[in-house]
């Protein structure tokens, strides 16, 4: 077992490394003089020169990767072009919105997943799971920026019960509610679906019905024998999404005007910030392989077949 | 359509009590279309009208082809699939009215065995934990008692008790399937539903599973309701075989008269089929061979299910009326027309596909058309 955590450590320092080659690839094909977005339009060209020369712009493609690699191993993610501040600390001073929004968005796909999958399963074809069935569809398809602007319209506009938006620290949760619902009902729907799927595969097995002829109550069975053997896509999922919502939701960041990871992106983006484009880009890298990691690891304690070496 | 219920007793002539009497239970699956508005279509008749007693103490086989609906008559009888309609008596009380915690207290007396050892064990559970379960909702035992009878369950069947914590994934099939039978038999059952219970085991370990169940039968008076596919193992295992086909049964006797004497036509072509393990006698047999496909549940035939198949079934009767259960001789029950007539001796010896049975059981012929 500690020989298979080795070994996923070490692989998932190979996958950043080929994260960071192709970010620093991208940033470089994208058209556009980052020196002339400093300096203004305006700049002499002996300026530009200038501070082409200071960035390491002037150098060769492959020394400027070697540069920034070394400093990357030394801990140091480079400077940010617009701000002159630390990468490190720009994302680390944005993070906090980031993980409010990111952390209402899994409750509330959780809290409305979960049981609407569990009925959907358990009154299989009833009047509710078709309802279940049109919403979940319905939510799916929605884009996040249309449905945050709905949110936002009717429970922020229309019915004033919470801000419209922007982040006031993590003592004033109320900002979080509408971008984390935002999230949550688009990836309710997913949750809800797969978790019905999983269920109806379990509750037609032989061991439910041994279960039920023990003469278990039938919340033991749910809990007990159905349940526990059909968490394993939830986990998945949740995976994917703790990596997915820490790594910045670009969109809902952007609709609700949260200082997040995400909307910083965006901003370096516009300005051609490849410092701080790269060090968000790994950051994310960085949290969806952690978040796969110890996903996997939880599936040795959900089920006891899985055994790594 | 209907076979209607007989009111003569099966268990008749025989000093063994009733434990358990199903009265023309039917299971019909309902067969819907649309995605909005769902509504009915159709209907699976699974089960069609069985009526049985199983006495206490005894083995009832039951077998008959895939699909003909004996794992959903054992499942129903066991109220794991509600009937649709009909009574299920154990000792007396119907269970197919019986809901919620009165159901769950009387499934401390019937059990079942399933046929794959793989998908009836939780693979989320040890050992120890599956079979302690159903004494600690029937309150059977305490804490220390639990683990005590865990042990001795498992010892009963064979299986290493100091194994409990391990997980199915870790036991082979037969092995499996032993803790199946112990976790089965945690609540002191009475009576269990085996359904082919060695089916889905390798042929070296099927022997011993078979074993197991007739030493624990003895050792605790269990009664089982043997459901295979498999002639020769309920021959081997059964008291009394019931045959089913199509959602009905067809045939029911004493293990030694029905496996040598035969009446219904079906339950002849399906004997016929079996090979005889004497190169002599398998070279003489001349196995009845059914055409065409079992029918569709969804559309069973008229009259008897089983006329479009008979190789003596007659226009205008067989296809018409739906024949019933009757007794024919004491203790031996077929649901044929044809049995009833006066030529039906005739029928077995003349009609060439059938002169081999009848030669096979050469006195069931003379004797059948006695009791006619």
């Amino acid at each position: 077992m500690s020989k298979y955590i080795v070994r996923r450590l070490l692989w998932m320092v190979v996958v950043l490394f080929f994260v960071s080659i192709i970010t620093f690839l991208l940033a470089f094909a994208v058209p556009g003089d980052p020196a002339k977005s400093i300096a203004g339009t305006h700049a002499t060209p002996e300026v530009l020169q200038r501070i082409r020369t200071e960035l390491g712009l002037d150098q060769p493609l492959w020394k400027q990767y070697g540069l920034y690699l070394w400093h990357l191993i030394h801990g140091n993610m480079g400077y940010s072009y617009e701000t002159q501040l630390p990468v490190t600390t720009a994302i680390l001073e944005r993070f906090p919105a980031t993980v409010m929004i990111a952390v209402f968005g899994i409750f509330f796909e959780l809290l409305i997943g979960i049981p609407v999958g569990m009925i959907s399963a358990l009154r299989q074809y009833s009047v509710r799971d078709r309802a279940f069935t049109a919403l979940s569809l319905i939510f799916l398809s929605l884009p996040g920026f249309f449905l945050g602007m709905m949110l936002m319209y009717f429970l922020a506009y229309q019915v004033q019960i919470f801000p419209l938006g922007g982040y006031e620290g993590w003592t004033a949760p109320l900002y979080g509610i509408l971008p984390g619902l935002t999230l949550g009902l688009g990836g309710a729907a997913w949750y809800s679906r797969m978790l019905r799927s999983s269920m109806l595969d379990i509750l037609s097995a032989d061991y439910v019905k041994a279960a039920r002829a023990k003469g278990l109550p039938e919340r033991t069975v749910v809990w007990r024998h159905i349940m526990r053997n059909a968490w394993s896509p939830i986990v998945t999922l949740l995976g994917m999404d703790v990596g997915w919502f820490l790594g910045g939701v670009l969109v809902i960041e952007v609709v609700f005007g949260i200082p997040g990871i995400g909307w910083q992106a965006w901003n370096a983006i516009q300005t051609q910030d490849l410092p701080l484009i790269m060090g968000t880009v790994l950051f994310a890298a960085l949290l969806v392989t952690v978040s796969n990691f110890v996903v996997d690891l939880a599936y040795t304690w959900l089920d006891p077949r899985v055994k790594y070496s | 359509m209907s076979a209607p219920s007989t009111n003569a007793t099966q268990a008749a002539g025989d000093g063994r009590e009733t434990l358990v009497r199903v009265e023309d239970l039917r299971v019909h699956f309902p067969i819907t279309s649309g995605i909005v508005f769902r509504h009915k279509v159709g209907a699976v008749y699974a089960v069609d009208g069985i009526d049985l007693e199983i006495r206490r103490g005894e083995t009832l086989g039951l077998v008959g082809e895939s699909g003909c609906g004996k794992s959903t008559t054992g499942r129903a009888i066991l109220q794991l699939i509600r009937p649709t309609t009909g009574r299920v008596l154990y000792e007396g009380g119907d269970l197919a009215h019986l809901k919620g915690g009165a159901l769950r207290r009387q499934r401390r007396r019937m059990q079942m065995i399933f046929q794959d050892p793989y998908a009836s064990l939780n693979s989320r559970m040890t050992v120890g934990d599956m079979v302690s379960e159903p004494l600690l909702v029937h309150k059977l035992a305490d804490r220390a008692g639990r683990k005590v009878r865990v042990r001795e369950l498992l010892e009963t069947v064979g299986i290493n008790p100091n194994t409990l914590n391990r997980y199915p994934h870790e036991f082979s099939g037969g092995q499996r399937q032993r803790i199946g039978i112990a976790r089965a038999l945690a609540v002191e059952p009475n009576f269990i539903v085996c359904d082919e219970p060695i089916s889905a085991l390798d042929v070296s370990i099927r022997a011993q599973i078979i074993n197991l169940l007739q030493q624990l039968q003895r050792e605790f008076g269990l009664t089982y309701l043997f459901i295979a596919h498999d002639l020769s193992v309920v021959r081997h295992i059964s008291d009394r075989v019931a045959v089913m086909y199509l959602g009905r049964i067809v045939e029911l006797a004493e293990n030694a008269v029905l496996y040598e004497q035969p009446m219904h036509p079906y339950t002849q072509a399906l004997l016929s089929a079996v090979p005889i393990p004497d190169p002599v006698a398998e070279e003489r047999r001349r196995p009845v061979v059914l055409t065409g496909d079992v029918p569709s549940p969804v559309e069973p035939p008229s009259g008897c299910h089983f006329h479009t198949r008979c190789p003596a079934a007659r226009e205008g009767l067989c296809d018409v009326e739906g024949p019933t259960l009757k007794e024919v001789r004491p203790g031996h029950w077929a649901a044929c027309h044809l049995i009833t007539l006066d030529d039906y001796p005739h029928i077995r010896a003349g009609e060439d596909d059938l002169a081999v049975v009848a030669e096979q059981g050469g006195e069931a012929a003379g004797e059948g058309g006695e009791t006619a």
